[in-house]
């Protein structure tokens, strides 16, 4: 059977009624949350990853691929009309997108962005099922040692990527990491890090530990960091997208669509370097670069479509490797764990009509993004208008009811209000925090392969670096902790530069 | 000046944890067959990278300036949040999530304690049906 085949079998289960209608909440209430500034995707998957502990896998992961792509495009919505990106992939369509939307265009802002993530979305899921397939055959040759390799390129890139200093990003990873160590050992049987706590024993679940994180973290650093204003609502003009815009983004749409899909596969890539990438790409390119400092739309459609096929891209790394490069495919990586699937190579084999239903109702849930966003927009823009005090209220009690469920332990809320507070001081200090979800995820399965390398070599070291594929990956770490050291260092010195 | 004193509380902090960690190290048994990767083996290159980049963050000087956190609403915000999950067991689902809404809210933007206490049941009321009854959770309840 080939790709497109079993694309069509994942069509079957993706076009069924019950499917749909989860596929629909989905990017409905992906959209909804991806408007509210502050909560992402990852969050959105990660306080619905408890209550859908009862779902069957299938309409779980269509539920959350639908959440995945709305809450892309929600994020723009906020980026757009507030300037308030909902995560960093948004950042730079807020620097264009709110230039437009303060001079009228708010609704052709919003327009550019529902047809460039439709667009990325749509090329990118197709790349996705052509060339995932191919990575998965490819990941088969690799062994412990290649495995362990490509898992710290994972760590290294994105320790270096995120955050504003490469030594916080290592932090966060390495708290991630010691909290991942805690329970049973699995080869030994030995009790680690516990600390005599019966209830440690089992380790810490990452679905308490992303919630922490992202939801309790999030709203005490909204009272304790922010001091809990009110977003600032502006009336905008509604102007639609015309025939010669439409022709002027069309370039910036398919290049951004490129170059996100191709970064979002990289382990370094991520949701904002493409970003970056694609808006310095169309300054660039573009016929009156003077259209930058008054709002340009094709400053909206590129960054947008580059953050939407890099949302794709990453699935790719995921699936076929089990390797999460962005926040959300962390938290969709606890989702698959939740069920006892381990994605990597042999995920297409063994759970084939998952994985397949999953990249056809992305392919679904684009189609209903764009027939909902489109002639929507304006309603969205309402969604606003919830006090934040209520929202972030209510999200709170979300967080609690789901930790709260997992185990019926109350135990688990002590370690979410733990993780909490962990994570004000985080963001406080400005460490990242996906780094830490993707070590707690990775670290245990670093060690085990790291473990499984030596026994098979005897205890030899040498056995990481006799393998061109993993001696190749570790240059490649190297490389990057190089490369960000100098790049940090160049841009610290064009900012002193310019500060004189 | 505060932001240099916050960075290097943070790293002191940071440090603390990985000498935590490295007493947790001493307390997981090695296991016999296991002398040159054990159990203790990963936490101890974490717990001894850990340090050494809180020490590095300890000595720079060019950190990012963090936010300042307000020691005593810190206090005031997580004291009575954990007195709230502690009255989950007793007084219920309904009741300490009510308290919580309202408490949130209140901490995020002043308001009348009786709306936010009226507008904290309705939500908190309506989620515990739809747990409960609809995706059949058992949620805690007054008196167990």
């Amino acid at each position: 059977m080939t790709s497109f085949s079993y694309l069509l079998d994942g069509f079957y289960i993706a076009l069924q009624w019950d499917n749909l209608f989860w596929a629909l909440i989905g990017v409905t209430l992906g959209t909804a949350v991806g408007i509210l500034p502050g909560i992402g995707p990852a969050m959105t998957v990660a306080i619905l990853l408890p209550i859908t502990f009862s779902f069957d896998p299938i309409t779980a992961f269509i539920l959350f691929a639908g959440i995945y792509y709305g809450g892309m495009y929600g994020g723009a919505i906020t980026s757009i009309l507030l300037n308030t990106p909902g995560e960093t992939g948004s950042m730079m369509t807020a620097i264009q997108g709110n230039l437009l939307a303060r001079s009228g265009r708010a609704s052709m802002a919003l327009s550019v962005a529902a047809i460039g993530s439709f667009i990325a979305a749509l090329i990118g899921t197709v790349l996705l099922a052509l060339f995932a397939p191919i990575v998965a055959e490819l990941a088969l040759a690799f062994g412990p040692a290649e495995y362990f390799a490509l898992i710290t390129l994972g760590f290294i890139s994105i320790a270096a990527v995120l955050g504003k200093d490469i030594s916080l990003g290592l932090i966060s990873l390495l708290f991630g990491l010691a909290i991942g160590f805690i329970g049973i050992d699995l080869q030994t049987g030995q009790a680690r890090f516990t600390f005599g706590v019966p209830s440690l024993l089992d380790g810490v679940h990452v679905v308490i530990f992303v919630v922490g994180l992202f939801a309790v973290g999030e709203t005490l650093s909204m009272i304790l960091l922010e001091g809990g204003t009110n977003s600032e609502i502006k009336k905008f003009n509604w102007q639609w997208l015309n025939r010669k815009d439409a022709k002027k983004c069309s370039g910036p749409w398919f290049r951004g669509s490129l170059i996100g899909f191709v970064m979002g596969c990289l382990p370094a890539g991520g949701a904002e370097i493409p970003t970056f990438m694609s808006y310095g790409l169309e300054k660039r390119l573009a016929k009156n670069p003077s259209d930058f400092n008054t709002g340009a739309i094709e400053g909206v459609a590129g960054p947008e479509a580059a953050n939407n096929g890099a949302a794709a891209g990453v699935m790719v790394p995921l699936l076929t490797l089990g390797l999460p490069t962005s926040a959300t495919a962390a938290v969709m990586l606890a989702a698959f764990q939740q069920y006892n699937i381990q994605p990597g190579p042999l995920v297409f084999i063994n759970n084939g009509d998952l994985v397949w239903g999953m990249i056809a109702s992305l392919f679904i849930g684009n189609v209903m993004l764009l027939i909902l966003n489109l002639p929507l927009a304006p309603l969205w823009a309402r969604l606003l208008y919830i006090p934040k005090h209520y929202l972030y209220s209510g999200i709170l009690i979300f967080a609690t009811v789901g930790v709260y469920s997992l185990n019926n332990s109350i135990v688990d809320i002590w370690i979410m209000l733990a993780v909490g507070v962990i994570g004000v001081f985080m963001r406080a200090m400005h460490v990242p925090v996906a780094p830490a979800i993707i070590g707690l995820i990775l670290g245990p399965m670093a060690e085990q392969h790291f473990r499984r390398a030596l026994a098979i070599s005897q205890g030899e070291l040498s056995y990481f670096f006799e393998s061109p594929i993993a001696l190749t990956l570790f240059i490649i770490c190297l490389l990057i902790i190089v490369l960000s050291y100098f790049l940090r260092s160049k841009n610290k010195t064009k900012r002193v530069k310019n500060a004189l | 000046m505060i932001n240099h004193f916050l960075k290097k509380k943070f790293a002191i902090w940071t440090l603390f944890f990985s000498f935590v960690l490295f007493w947790g190290i001493f307390q997981i048994n090695q296991g016999n067959g296991y002398d040159r990767v054990g159990p203790r083996f990963f936490p101890w290159l974490i717990t001894v990278s850990l340090a050494f980049i809180s020490l590095y963050i300890l000595l720079k000087r060019d950190s990012p300036a963090p936010l300042r956190i307000d020691s005593h609403k810190f206090f005031k915000l997580i004291l009575p949040l954990t007195l709230i999950f502690i009255s989950l067991e007793y007084l219920g689902f309904i009741i300490s999530m009510a308290i919580l809404f309202a408490f949130v809210s209140y901490q995020i933007k002043k308001g009348p304690v009786y709306i936010l206490i009226t507008y904290g049941f309705i939500v908190s009321i309506c989620i515990f049906s739809i747990f409960t009854y609809a995706l059949d959770l058992n949620l805690p309840t007054l008196l167990g």
